[in-house]
């Protein structure tokens, strides 16, 4: 049975699914968690799972990413210079760029990020040269035209996977036929932006959801992505809303029922204390 | 820009000299503000800053200058602590044209 969650920020939306998840067993199908402001956390929660993460990290450092690090794969937020203003945009998909070699050197099958920006346009027959598109600009763009016509609804953004590059201002992220493994990158599937009464919102698929080791760094990206995608166009952020086909609490050294229900409790109490 | 690789490894305060001058233009100020917070001290950076940065550097040196390793959040805090790493990996940089990519 789906379950959902509803959230103010990032923290409470993420504290709640936790303990959701483990009440239901600690799996679940289409968890579906809602998050009212994707661009704020509350500092106590963050801290103590980063503390958890970090304990983790020193008995084996792949065993799972840190929080920031996550959230980088899906934007790298230090390389947008706000204030730059809509330059921000075109110095941020240079940096990307620039650095995406190397970045594939940890990542070997890119980032989240790169998909969004640098999407792998299939070569074409007429024998010229495959380019990458940016579906993360295509977006951006229309919604600024949206803006500029005085529109403040767009539901003409939803797409499917499979022509990015024609009609959508969706973000798919799988790529047919390179990504045949069943475990691992990439799990989010799409990323689907609409324009309702002049805010945008964001809808995220996943195909399966590691609530600890990914779904908090998972949450803080998206965000990211909905408030630079609505910056740059001019309209206000809305909500995220998260859909995991599958979810799970996580596995693993370090991971088991008891360690995580402390998790639990220790993030609750930090809100109970900032509150 | 140079693609050549260099005979002789810079210094480590040569490395941070060369770092701090692409972190000014990774965050658009100016070296003389990135110096000004510097000294005295070190200087904080990102992991995403650090891999362009580093990105930036192989390719004016012509290196290969960063391992998996080397790519953890936990190597790349700093530009004191970026300077180390590369001065470390210098000598025994593989030409950046030999990088098998994936």
């Amino acid at each position: 049975m789906a379950l959902f969650v509803e959230g103010e920020n990032v923290s409470a939306a993420w504290v709640e699914g936790l303990e959701r998840l483990l009440a239901a067993g600690g799996e679940a199908v289409n968890l579906t968690v809602a998050i009212a402001d994707p661009t704020t956390e509350e500092p106590a929660v963050r801290s103590v799972v980063d503390t958890f993460i970090d304990e983790r990290r020193r008995a084996g450092p792949r065993s799972v990413e840190r929080i920031s690090t996550v959230a980088n794969t899906i934007f790298p937020q230090s390389l947008y210079i706000e204030r730059l203003g809509e330059g921000a945009e075109s110095h941020l998909y240079d940096l990307e760029r620039r650095a995406r070699r190397l970045t594939r050197v940890r990542n070997r099958q890119g980032t989240y990020f790169e998909r969004m920006v640098a999407w792998p346009v299939e070569k074409p027959s007429n024998g010229q040269p495959a380019e990458n598109f940016n579906q993360l600009d295509q977006a951006v763009t229309r919604l600024r035209r949206l803006r500029k016509q005085g529109t403040r609804r767009g539901n003409q953004f939803e797409i499917g996977l499979t022509t990015p590059a024609d009609q959508a201002i969706a973000v798919p992220i799988v790529v047919p036929g390179r990504d045949r493994q069943t475990m691992g990158f990439p799990c989010l599937s799409h990323v689907s932006l609409s324009l309702q009464k002049g805010v945008v919102h964001m809808t995220a698929i996943y195909r399966n959801h590691e609530f600890i080791k990914r779904g908090y760094g998972n949450y803080v990206g998206l965000g990211r992505v909905l408030r630079f995608v609505a910056q740059q166009s001019g309209w206000p952020v809305g909500e995220l809303t998260c859909v995991s086909a599958s979810a799970t609490v996580g596995g693993g050294a370090g991971f088991a029922r008891g360690a995580v229900t402390e998790l639990l409790d220790a993030c609750r109490r930090a809100q109970k204390e900032a509150s | 820009m140079t693609t050549t690789a260099t005979e002789t490894s810079p210094t480590t305060p040569e490395l941070a000299t060369a770092i701090v001058t692409v972190l000014a233009e990774i965050r658009q100020v100016t070296v003389a503000e990135l110096e000004a917070e510097r000294t005295g001290g070190d200087l904080e950076m990102a992991s995403p800053e650090a891999v362009a940065v580093i990105a930036t550097l192989e390719h004016r040196f012509g290196r290969s200058l960063a391992q998996v390793d080397d790519l953890e959040p936990e190597q790349l805090t700093s530009v004191a602590n970026l300077a180390n790493l590369l001065h470390r990996r210098f000598p025994t940089a593989a030409p950046l044209s030999t990088r098998v990519e994936s």
